[in-house]
C-alpha cells in the first residue's frame, strides 16, 4: 500500500513538473537580461528589460488594452444572446435537431473560412482596423460555442422551477429572468469565462482583420518574430502577461464549472 | 366558487398517442379530489392540464364556472404544488412564499403580514431566512405548501406532494394537509399513486388507467362495489384475490371452494349465470375462524409477512395464489397446510372477458 501511495506520488509529482517547468523557464526568460535568455544557468541574473522593452518599444500596453477590450466586450454581448438562444433549444426544442445541428455544425468549419468572407465584408462596411469590428467579429463567432455551452445549463434546470413561477403569477419572462437566469448563474459566468478565454486566446481573425492600433496580445507576440530573428526575451514576457487574466479567470472557471455541474439537485 | 368541469378533455401527443383521453370529471366546490393510479395512466397529465402547464388539445376546461381551456396559467388562479416542490433555490424560504404575491404585485407590507400566517400555521417562522438547500425534506414540502397557501388560490393542485418523504412524515402531512384542507375549504385536486394517501384523504377519488377515468366516488363506496378488476385489485394491498370461477344455479364454483349464494346474492348475479366469470375476494375477507356464511378452504402456506398489527399470509391452492389478511395471532409455518374461511357474502363478480364488475346485492339482502 505504502509503495503503491508512493508510487502514486512520484507520478504525479513527474505530471506537475511536465507542467509546470514550461511556465517557470517562460517567467525565468522574461526576467533575465535579454542576452541571456538561451543560457542553460538556471537564473545567471535578474532584469525587468524585456517588460521595459515590450512596453516603451513595442507598444504593449496598446495590445494589452485592446485584447482585455476585445475579450471582455465579445463576451458581453454574446453571452447574453447565447443564454436566450440557449434557453429557446432547452426548452422549447425551437428549430428542433436541425437547429441544434447547425449550431454546432457552425464550429466544425476551420476557422479561416470564416476568417477570409468576414475580412471581406468588413472592408465594404470598414470596420477592418477597429477595436469594435473585432469585438463583433469575436461575439458572433462564439456565439455558437456558448449557446451550446448554455443549452446544457438549462437543460439540468428543472422546469418545475419555471411552471411553478408561471402558475404563480410570473410571465414567462419573469419566470426567466427571475427564476431561471439566478439558477443558472454558475453555467452564466462558466460561459463568460470559456467566452472570454476563447477571445483572449484568438489569433487568425485578429491578424487578419485588425491593424497596427488594433493588434491583440496574440497579434503583437507573433510580431516579435523579426527579420533580425524572434525576440525570445520578449516574446517569454509577453506571454507571461497573457497568461495572468487566463490564471485569474481559470479560478473561476473551476469554481463556477465545479458548481454548475452538481446543480442538478435543485430543489 | 371554484368547482372544475372537465368535458371530454383530450391530450393527444400525435400519432394516436393520448396522455389523456376523453376525460369527463366534476370536481365539487371545496372537494378534496384524489387522481389515484399507476404510472403513465395521465394522472399527473390532468392536473397539469387542469393547471394550464399542458395543453388541451381537444375538450372543454372550466373552473368556477369559466372557461378556462386555454387559459394562461397566471391568469387561472391556481396554485400548484411540485412533486420536486420546485422551490426557488436562490431565494430565502421568506421570498419563496412571498414571490407568487410581489408577481401579483401585492404591497410589500401585505406580503409580510401573509408570509407570517403562513410561516406560523406551517411552523416555517424560525427557517424564513433560510434557503431551501438548507431545509429538511418535511420543511421544503411546507415552504412548498406555503407559497400555494399564501396565494389565496381558487384551487390547490397537488402532484404527488408526499413521495419524497419518509413514511412517518408521510403519515404526518397527510394528517396535516386534511386539516389544512379542512381550514381553508378550498377546491384541491391531490395526485397520487398511492392508495392509502387516496383513501384516507380524498373525499372522493377519481382512478385512472391509459388516460381514461375508471371510475369516480367517495372512497369507501369505490372500495366496496369496483367497476372493474383493475380499481377492485389497485385499491387494496395486498391485491385482491382474482380467480376463474362459473354461477351455476345459485352455486359458485372456484378454484378454491363450491358454495351456494345467498337469495339475495343469486337474484343479485342472475345475469352472471352460465357465464364465464372472475371471483373477487379482498385479502381481509379470508378469515382464520369460522363464521356465519364461511366456507373453509385448505392452502398450502407459501409465504408470509408479519406487519405487527397483522399478518399476510401468501398460499397456494390447486394453482391458484391467494393473500389473506389475518389476525396477528395467526402465524403457522410456511410449508403447512391452512385452513382459512371465505366471507361468501363479500365476493365480487366480475366478468370473465370485460372484466366488468356485477352490480353488488343490497348489504342489507345479502346475508339473506
Amino acid at each position: 500500500m505504502k509503495i503503491g501511495a508512493a508510487l502514486r506520488h512520484v507520478a504525479l509529482i513527474f505530471f506537475c513538473l511536465c507542467v509546470a517547468l514550461p511556465i517557470f523557464w517562460l517567467v525565468r526568460t522574461s526576467l533575465v537580461p535579454p542576452e541571456m535568455s538561451y543560457d542553460a544557468r538556471l537564473w545567471p541574473a535578474f532584469s525587468t528589460a524585456n517588460y521595459q522593452g515590450l512596453f516603451a518599444d513595442n507598444g504593449f500596453g496598446r495590445n494589452y488594452l485592446n485584447s482585455l477590450i476585445v475579450a471582455c466586450g465579445s463576451v458581453l454581448i454574446a453571452t447574453p444572446f447565447a443564454a436566450l438562444t440557449g434557453y429557446a433549444f432547452a426548452r422549447f426544442r425551437t428549430g428542433g435537431r436541425a437547429a441544434r445541428f447547425a449550431v454546432l455544425a457552425t464550429q466544425m468549419l476551420p476557422p479561416v473560412a470564416l476568417a477570409l468572407p468576414t475580412f471581406m465584408i468588413y472592408r465594404q462596411v470598414g470596420l477592418t482596423n477597429s477595436v469594435s469590428g473585432l469585438v463583433i467579429a469575436y461575439a458572433v463567432v462564439n456565439l455558437p460555442f456558448l449557446t451550446w455551452i448554455l443549452m446544457g445549463f438549462f437543460e439540468g434546470i428543472p422546469s418545475d422551477l419555471e411552471e411553478a413561477a408561471i402558475t404563480d403569477g410570473a410571465t414567462d419572462w419573469q419566470a426567466f429572468l427571475l427564476v431561471v437566469l439566478p439558477v443558472a448563474r454558475p453555467g452564466i459566468a462558466a460561459a463568460l469565462v470559456l467566452g472570454f478565454i476563447l477571445a483572449w486566446n484568438e489569433f487568425l481573425f485578429a491578424l487578419i482583420l485588425s491593424g497596427p492600433s488594433t493588434a491583440t496580445v496574440p497579434v503583437a507576440l507573433a510580431a516579435l518574430q523579426t527579420s533580425n530573428g524572434v525576440e525570445i526575451g520578449k516574446v517569454a514576457a509577453g506571454v507571461a502577461l497573457a497568461i495572468v487574466p487566463l490564471m485569474i479567470v481559470s479560478r473561476f472557471i473551476q469554481k463556477y464549472l465545479v458548481r454548475g455541474l452538481s446543480f442538478g439537485g435543485v430543489g | 366558487m371554484a368547482s372544475i368541469t372537465l368535458k371530454g378533455v383530450s391530450r393527444d401527443y400525435g400519432s394516436g398517442i393520448y396522455g389523456v383521453k376523453d376525460v369527463d370529471l366534476e370536481i365539487r366546490d371545496g372537494e378534496f379530489m384524489c387522481f389515484l393510479g399507476p404510472s403513465g395512466c395521465g394522472k399527473s397529465t390532468t392536473l397539469r392540464m387542469i393547471a394550464g402547464l399542458e395543453d388541451i388539445t381537444s375538450g372543454v376546461l372550466s373552473i368556477g364556472g369559466k372557461d378556462m381551456t386555454h387559459t394562461r396559467p397566471r391568469d387561472r388562479n391556481v396554485a400548484v404544488v411540485f412533486q420536486s416542490y420546485a422551490l426557488y433555490p436562490h431565494m430565502s424560504v421568506r421570498d419563496n412564499i412571498a414571490f407568487g404575491m410581489k408577481m401579483r404585485g401585492v404591497d410589500r407590507g401585505e406580503r409580510d403580514k401573509r408570509v407570517a400566517q403562513a410561516s406560523a400555521k406551517l411552523g416555517l417562522d424560525k427557517y424564513l431566512d433560510r434557503r431551501p438547500a438548507d431545509l429538511s425534506g418535511g420543511q421544503r414540502q411546507r415552504v412548498a405548501l406555503g407559497r400555494a397557501i399564501v396565494r389565496d388560490p381558487d384551487v390547490f393542485l397537488m402532484d404527488e406532494p408526499l413521495s419524497n418523504l419518509d413514511a412517518t412524515l408521510r403519515a404526518q402531512m397527510r394528517l396535516e394537509l386534511v386539516r389544512l384542507h379542512r381550514e381553508l375549504g378550498k377546491t384541491t385536486v391531490f395526485v397520487t399513486h398511492d392508495q392509502v394517501e387516496a383513501m384516507t384523504m380524498g373525499e372522493r377519488i377519481c382512478i385512472l388507467r391509459d388516460g381514461q377515468v375508471m371510475q369516480v366516488g367517495r372512497p369507501l363506496d369505490v372500495y366496496d362495489n369496483p367497476v372493474n378488476i383493475f380499481v377492485a385489485r389497485f385499491l387494496s394491498s395486498p391485491p385482491m384475490n382474482i380467480l376463474p370461477a362459473s354461477l351455476t344455479d345459485g352455486r359458485i364454483a372456484c378454484g378454491l371452494a363450491e358454495f351456494a349464494l345467498s337469495s339475495g346474492q343469486a337474484s343479485a348475479y342472475a345475469q352472471a349465470n352460465g357465464r364465464a366469470l372472475k371471483l373477487g375476494i379482498r385479502a381481509e375477507d379470508l378469515y382464520a375462524q369460522p363464521g356465519p356464511g364461511r366456507v373453509p378452504i385448505t392452502a398450502e402456506l407459501r409465504a408470509i409477512e408479519a406487519l405487527g398489527a397483522e399478518n399476510i399470509l401468501f398460499a397456494a391452492i390447486n394453482g391458484h395464489d391467494i393473500a389473506a389478511r389475518v389476525d396477528r395471532r395467526m402465524l403457522p409455518a410456511v410449508g403447512e397446510q391452512i385452513t382459512l374461511y371465505l366471507d361468501t357474502a363479500a365476493l365480487h363478480l366480475f366478468d370473465a372477458s370485460t372484466e366488468q364488475a356485477f352490480a353488488r346485492p343490497d348489504p342489507d339482502t345479502v346475508r339473506t
